[in-house]
């Protein structure tokens, strides 16, 4: 009988804290996504319906968001697999020291995407940055760039920012599947004569899928919350350039205290980790099974 | 020179280039951490500070910095020991020495719970806070950074336990041991590098979070490191740069001493959750 409910007396107070912080407040924002509800003003909560939504589809800067948000997903995370792939092909070559600098190149993605934030605009910044500055001394610029301070610059900046932090996990997750692909289905290629470039387009790259699969899913799941750099740095500008959908939820509900409003923004943002969600929860249960 | 030397050569070359690419911004920033705000300024930057000085240091442990490190420490070390304590019984009740009913579809709220992105859940978060008088408080901060980081830990320790090979835990059944004997006295004594690989993703997740600590603290009774930094990084001028490098030096350093001594933990941890979700 004990036994019997051991599992799920061992699985409870777990549930219950998501319950709680994650289960009743995504109910309650769609719930509160209905309502006219201003916290600058005492007006009490009024149902309107799906009129916030159709305000938030109708507004500009929303849609803006939105175009950068999906601009900073795909170009980010093509990059980092693009470089990923190729320190993972590095470090997974026998040199000495290679251990060591497996070490060094996790260090950004430990960093608080604040502190990296921070780092890059000491470096990048348009007066005293020692990159401008050595760009200059060598001759490749005449005058100072405006890395974050032009509306052409600020986001691939931003792009660049998260490239140098979130890279390390790719290049992880790519190296633990290269190292799990066996060593003789290479050598059985070689005596059938296919150069290396050959092997890795027939062996290396169609086994990596499934590691791939979930460092993408991962990934594109992070980065549609992407919010620390662009608040530290630009908070969303200049002219809107860099305005995402998490800057842009932000601001309108814990800056402008429009809650409902504000809820029905979350709630887009959530259907869409929903939906990534679905995807990877059919990754692991193919697995599992 | 031989093809083998060559090879060498090449990849002890990409591999200078890859550390430089790591290690320079953090050393630029450490470098600035040394110097005096007249020299951060001045024109031509000079590499290494002609002035060593450690008042940027100082100077932070004379304000409220000191209180934001003291937070920063008390909410990692006890929200990482709450997501431990919870994801352990969690992962081992979704692990395979268990079947039952409801265990689909339980996991299955798990890995939802992993997706939802902070910003989704700040709003009902926000009177939840203020209903129960935990707004600006550590307990309330750690309650909510716990729950965020709970799903991955329940999931990394339930991959970890599902390689536990029965036959062990079936000879202490038959000793007579509780199912919660078996998980104390049998799983948990070889799951150590399991655990350390979990607490140290949960900490790292929970010392560097930003968006729910920036939202919910207020005062030096809860604020954060990363949120004390927002809050005077923002801006091309008036930045106070050699003070902010010396909080962001700060902000790094433990998270580089658990990167260096648990890199083995970290990466394992890292490639379990990647490979089996």
């Amino acid at each position: 009988m004990l036994r019997r409910f051991a599992p799920y007396v061992y699985a409870f107070p777990g549930l219950l804290l998501l319950l709680v912080i994650l289960g009743y407040p995504i109910g309650r924002g769609f719930y509160l996504s209905f309502y006219k509800y201003n916290l600058s003003t005492f007006d009490p909560p009024t149902l309107i319906g799906w009129a916030n939504y159709e305000k938030l589809f109708a507004d500009p800067l929303f849609i803006e968001a939105f175009k950068h948000t999906i601009i900073f997903v795909v170009t980010s995370i093509s990059l980092e697999f693009a470089l990923g792939m190729m320190i993972a092909l590095l470090l997974q070559l026998d040199f000495k020291g290679r251990n060591l600098l497996r070490g060094v190149t996790l260090l950004p993605w430990m960093m608080a995407p604040v502190v990296t934030a921070f780092v890059w605009s000491w470096l990048l910044n348009g007066t005293y940055g020692i990159v401008n500055y050595a760009l200059t001394e060598v001759g490749l610029i005449s005058k100072p760039i405006e890395w974050f301070t032009s509306t052409n610059l600020a986001l691939p900046t931003l792009i660049f920012i998260d490239v140098w932090q979130s890279t390390p996990f790719v290049m992880l997750v790519l190296l633990a599947g290269l190292q799990n692909i066996p060593e003789s289905l290479y050598e059985a290629a070689r005596i059938d004569g296919a150069g290396s470039v050959r092997s890795f387009w027939h062996i290396t790259l169609p086994l990596l899928k499934p590691s791939a699969a979930v460092a993408l899913l991962m990934r594109t799941m992070i980065a549609l919350r992407f919010f620390d750099a662009v608040w530290i740095i630009t908070r969303g500008g200049p002219a809107n350039s860099t305005e995402v959908l998490a800057t842009y939820a932000y601001k309108k509900s814990m800056l402008g205290f429009r809650m409902g409003f504000g809820s029905a923004a979350t709630t887009i943002i959530f259907l869409l980790a929903f939906v990534m969600s679905i995807g990877y929860i059919r990754l692991i249960l193919r697995r599992e099974a | 020179m031989s093809r083998k030397t060559l090879r060498l050569g090449l990849i002890y070359f990409a591999a200078t280039l890859l550390v430089l690419y790591t290690l320079l911004p953090i050393i630029w920033v450490l470098l600035t951490s040394f110097k005096a705000e007249t020299e951060i300024v001045s024109f031509p930057p000079h590499v290494f500070p002609q002035h060593v000085t450690f008042d940027n240091y100082s100077r932070m442990f004379e304000t409220d910095y000191r209180y934001y490190a003291r937070n920063s420490l008390i909410v990692g070390v006890v929200g990482t020991a709450l997501v431990m304590v919870l994801g352990i019984a969690s992962g081992y009740s979704y692990s395979k020495f268990f079947t039952y009913k409801a265990k689909n579809a339980m996991m299955i709220f798990i890995i939802i719970a992993r997706m939802v992105p902070e910003i989704a859940v700040i709003i009902p978060l926000y009177f939840l806070m203020q209903t129960y008088n935990l707004y600006d408080s550590k307990t309330g901060l750690i309650l909510m950074l716990a729950a965020m980081a709970f799903p991955l830990a329940t999931w990394l320790l339930k991959t970890f336990f599902d390689d536990v090979p029965v036959s062990i835990t079936e000879a202490a059944t038959i000793d007579g041991c509780s199912s919660i004997g078996v998980l104390v006295r049998v799983i948990l004594p070889i799951s150590w590098p399991a655990i350390a690989s979990t607490v140290t993703i949960t900490f790292l997740t929970i010392w560097n979070s930003f968006l729910i600590p920036l939202v919910f603290t207020k005062s030096v009774e809860s604020k954060t490191l990363p949120v004390a930094i927002s809050e005077i990084a923002y801006g091309e001028y008036g930045v106070n740069w050699g003070g902010l490098s010396a909080i962001a030096i700060i902000t790094i350093v433990p998270v580089f001493v658990i990167g260096l001594f648990a890199q083995k933990y970290l990466t394992a941890g890292l490639t379990a959750g990647a490979e089996k979700g």
